[in-house]
């Protein structure tokens, strides 16, 4: 497939994520033609640009796809559940079209002529209704507009009837109301011509109005809403704002409006211009303009302006300009620039050991730009989450529905960032997890009646951040987890032993484990026959970790925490028995030194003192059986995790260390404490310590001290 | 209650076209084949809307029209005229009867529910 | 089709205009006449609208004219019972409203939005 196809295909994915989560706001606003207008527009770029890249199949598929929004557009066709049902199985059909490879069909034929049929019966029955009120009027028939993204202009337009009106039949308020659905309209209405009672003729019309009208529709269709009353009437239909007018936001002054419009003379305005004061009460004050005048001229303005605002925003701010990059060149950058850290290391060391002050300047610039390359290499990579939040709206709804739960599904903290690899390898995890709760975790609306809770579930999907780490977690208020159950089931698949005795948490923990799975029967959306253990072990693939909190009747909440990035990261390089390792900076607090003395005080429990509090300590030469003696003086190099302090006793602190981490190979990926190591400058390998591992395995191994 | 409107015309066709669009549009439609019929059959008042053809026997539209605004209970409300595209002198001559719009003819459903609507609300 | 009334008040205290039904051009020739008589008694005047299901131009100008005209004599005129929604609709619709009135009498306009009248 050549590049433009596969540009084609990635941005017709990214629109059908889109347009899935449009329909998924449709349904539960179907009059909202805001949204319409978006699946409209979505819709309209994969069907043209279908065309274009040769997907000749899309092209025709969606146009009938397209026909039928543009009804709703109309308000002609109501978007209801059949519709947007069939939408969404449409754009499955697109996918499947997309992926299907060159030259194949990929998709059910048969499939294909049901939903269009569907589709166009729709429509017949949309063409044979109601047309808006603004649409197809009589003379105006003036050409389909198949783009439907014509630009707004916005027009002031005065109605000024004469006395007559009412003679033949007419009444202004459907005129006004037509007017005001061609677009976006404010209307001010005029009584300086009423006269009083005695001199009043009840059936001669003495009203006239001003309206400001922004519409995608032309001054003619403006001047057929007037056609009947054309010759008993002054209709002035002026351009005021098009969509050229984007470089400012100022619009004209009130005393330019009320002289554009006739209302005052130009020597009228030169004359109060002279004046300090606002231009509008002074021409009130002075008599030269009516109060109703003037508000209709500040009407204008800030109508026009607010217009320009919203433009300029839609210009400058919203829209950040971008590009499209294939992700793997950002991988071989993000490489490279990996190479290039190791090679600056070796540079730094280099120049420490020639003592040149030369080479030391050079140096310690090569180093301050590979920091400075390195962040925005990898912040290229962060990517939102929030477009793989999307995905699951249409999940959870068709699962749902499946499976007839009532479920509310509501995300927070989608403008989080995170590593696009991380990313890329969260989507099956979460779909996991958001599989289980509507499957197990929220009950059926008549079990969630009978325990006082509302019919509607809900489940929560969060991300956030903490430190260097993305927490993110999906809850649900269903069930929780049955911790008898989940014992039961794990001795009967004998993951544990009938007599183990265990904690709530590790209870929890073993749905978690390989070979238990909890589902009863394999469900058409879910029925992939994974089971939780798949989640466990993709997160902790990726350095991540899975909690697990529950409570009966209450609710089920699984965290995610996940690296922020995968790649390099800031380490402190320390010694031990010349053996090189590092920690991951973030984590580190202070570093305080440890005397012989220390040690002693403490009666061999490995507890430090540091600024009044009493932070526990891990020898990592023990830990790791490393040989040689301790110095007099050792390091304790602080760390927090989550809540609480750790100290990990070294023999030396070399200083700061950019770390490409290499994954360890075969043979030393289980080994426990080591998350995985990096390339030194001089080309010695460095083990980078996994503190949350260590931590753990220190903890448990006080909790059961072995007998010895 | 739904608003009534009388359509006059001497085919048959148009009226129950007029007819059916209108009733699908929620409104009551009386039928008239020509200006004596219409005359005959609108009532005292009531009728909220007329739509009538100029050409037909016995009294045609503008007579027809004529006649509604002199009657001080129709003399308000709209009286549409079906009018075809050559005859600009025939349009002109309704709205000076007192026509209140017109539709030319041949016309599409929607054309006619549009100026229903513009008149009506 | 509408319909206007003297009724007398409770315990024989005055009376109140009753407007009722739709007001349209066709009534607002009869509404005018006996607006521009209760002008001349020079007695204050108490209309009541709620009954009004609605209102065209025509006859929202007659009343216009009238608060206008009563004003200007420094005659009362005020509402007993509320707006109904027909009329408040009628005056969207025209963008009828005293935000953007020059008369005089605005400071008193019975269209005042979300006010208890007298």
């Amino acid at each position: 497939m050549d590049a433009q196809k596969q540009l084609y295909r990635e941005e017709a994915f990214e629109l059908l994520a889109k347009l899935e989560e449009a329909l998924i706001e449709l349904e539960q606003q179907p009059d909202d033609l805001d949204i319409v207008n978006r699946i409209f527009r979505a819709m309209h770029t994969i069907k043209g640009s279908g065309a274009m890249f040769g997907f000749d199949d899309i092209a025709s598929f969606t146009h009938t796809i397209e026909t039928a929004y543009d009804l709703i557009r109309e308000e002609k066709l109501f978007a209801d559940e059949e519709l947007i049902s069939l939408t969404l199985r449409s754009c499955d059909q697109v996918k499947a079209m997309l992926d299907a490879p060159e030259g194949e069909e990929g998709t059910d034929a048969n499939l294909i002529e049901e939903i269009t049929a569907s589709f166009k019966r729709l429509i017949s029955s949309g063409q044979g209704a109601a047309p808006g009120q603004a649409e197809s009027c009589p003379a105006y028939t003036g050409g389909d507009q198949e783009d439907g993204l014509k630009a707004e202009i916005t027009y002031r337009i005065r109605f000024k009837p004469h006395r007559e009106l009412f003679q033949n039949g007419t009444n202004p308020i459907p005129l006004l109301n037509e007017i005001r659905a061609l677009g976006h309209a404010h209307v001010i209405c005029h009584l300086k011509e009423l006269p009083g009672l005695k001199e009043l003729d009840p059936e001669a019309c003495y009203t006239y109005w001003d309206i400001i009208l922004t519409t995608d529709k032309d001054a003619d269709a403006i001047r057929d809403v007037f056609i009947f009353v054309e010759h008993i009437s002054e209709v002035e239909v002026t351009k005021i704002d098009d969509y050229s007018e984007i470089d400012h936001e100022e619009y004209k002054k009130i005393g330019e409006i009320l002289f554009d419009r006739g209302d005052i003379s130009l020597s009228d305005l030169e004359s109060i211009l002279g004046r300090q004061k606002r231009i509008g009460e002074m021409l009130v004050e002075s008599g030269k303009a009516r109060r109703s005048e003037v508000q209709s001229a500040l009407m204008e303005q800030e109508h026009v302006r607010n217009l320009r605002k919203k433009r300029m925003g839609a210009v400058s701010g919203d829209s950040v300009s971008s590009i499209r990059v294939a992700s793997h060149k950002l991988d071989s950058l993000v490489n490279l620039v990996g190479e290039l850290v190791t090679v600056q290391a070796r540079l730094a060391q280099l120049s420490a050991q020639r003592n040149d002050h030369d080479l030391a300047l050079v140096s310690e610039e090569v180093e301050r730009l590979t920091a400075e390359l390195r962040d925005n290499a990898m912040g290229i990579r962060m990517l939102p989450i929030g477009t793989t939040f999307a995905k699951f709206k249409r999940l959870v709804r068709d699962l749902s529905t499946e499976l007839g739960k009532e479920v509310n599904f509501t995300t927070s903290g989608e403008e989080t960032e995170l590593d696009k690899t991380v990313i890329d390898r969260l989507g099956d995890p979460l779909v996991h997890l958001i599989r289980n709760s509507i499957d197990h975790g929220i009950e059926s609306p008549e079990k969630r009646a009978a325990a006082g809770k509302p019919a509607e579930g809900t489940i929560r999907l969060i991300a956030e951040h903490s430190g260097a780490h993305v927490l993110i977690s999906v809850s649900d208020d269903g069930s929780g987890l049955d911790t008898e159950a989940i014992r039961a089931k794990a001795m009967e698949k004998g993951i544990i032993s009938p007599d183990a005795s265990l904690s709530e948490k590790e209870i929890f923990e073993l749905i978690f484990a390989p070979g238990f799975s909890t589902a009863q029967s394999v469900s058409k959306v879910s029925g992939r026959g994974v089971g939780m253990d798949v989640v466990t072990s993709s997160i902790e693939s990726f350095g991540g970790t899975v909690e697990i909190e529950s409570a009966k009747g209450k609710g089920t909440t699984i965290t995610l925490k996940l690296p922020l990035t995968l790649a390099i990261i800031d380490g402190l390089l320390v010694t031990i028995s010349d053996e090189y390792f590092v920690m991951p900076l973030n984590a580190v607090v202070e570093c305080v030194e440890l005397s012989a003395e220390d040690r002693r005080r403490t009666h061999g429990r490995n507890l430090a003192r540091v600024r009044d509090e009493i932070v526990p300590y891990i020898p990592l030469r023990e830990v790791f059986s490393l040989h040689g003696d301790n110095p007099a003086i050792e390091q304790v190099v602080v760390t927090e995790i989550g809540e609480r302090r750790v100290g990990f006793v070294v023999d030396k602190v070399v200083g700061q260390h950019q770390t490409v981490i290499k994954n360890l190979g075969k043979f030393l990926r289980h080994v426990e404490g080591v998350s995985g190591a990096t390339i030194m400058g001089d080309g010695t390998v460095a083990l980078i310590l996994d503190i949350n591992k260590l931590t753990q395995q220190v903890e448990s191994a006080e909790k059961y001290p072995e007998v010895h | 209650m739904s608003k009534k409107i009388l359509t006059v015309d001497d085919s048959a066709s148009i009226r129950q076209m007029v007819s059916f669009t209108l009733k699908k549009e929620g409104y009551e439609v009386i039928e008239a084949s020509d200006g004596k019929d219409a005359l005959s059959k609108i009532g005292p008042s009531g009728v909220s809307m007329v739509i009538t053809d100029l050409n037909m026997p016995n009294m045609n539209g503008i007579e027809l029209i004529r006649a509604l605004r002199t009657n001080p209970s129709y003399k308000f409300t709209p009286i549409v005229m079906l009018t075809t595209e050559s005859h600009q002198d025939k349009k002109d001559s309704g709205r000076q009867a007192g026509a209140t719009g017109w539709i030319v003819k041949p016309f599409k459903p929607e054309q006619l529910v549009a100026v229903v609507k513009r008149l009506l609300g | 089709m509408g319909n206007i009334t003297w009724q007398d008040k409770a315990g024989g205290r005055g009376r109140t205009l009753k407007l009722e039904g739709t007001l349209t051009i066709e009534t607002a020739s009869e509404l005018k006449d006996v607006l521009l008589q209760a002008l001349e008694t020079a007695e204050p005047l108490e209309m009541d609208m709620s009954a009004v299901e609605s209102v065209d131009l025509a006859c929202v100008q007659v009343l216009c004219s009238a608060h206008c005209s009563f004003h200007h004599a420094g005659q009362k005129m005020t509402l007993a019972g509320g707006i109904p929604a027909g009329i408040h609709a009628a005056l969207e619709a025209l963008a009828i409203s005293p935000d953007a009135c020059d008369s005089p009498c605005t400071p008193e306009c019975p269209w005042k939005k979300g006010e208890d009248h007298e």
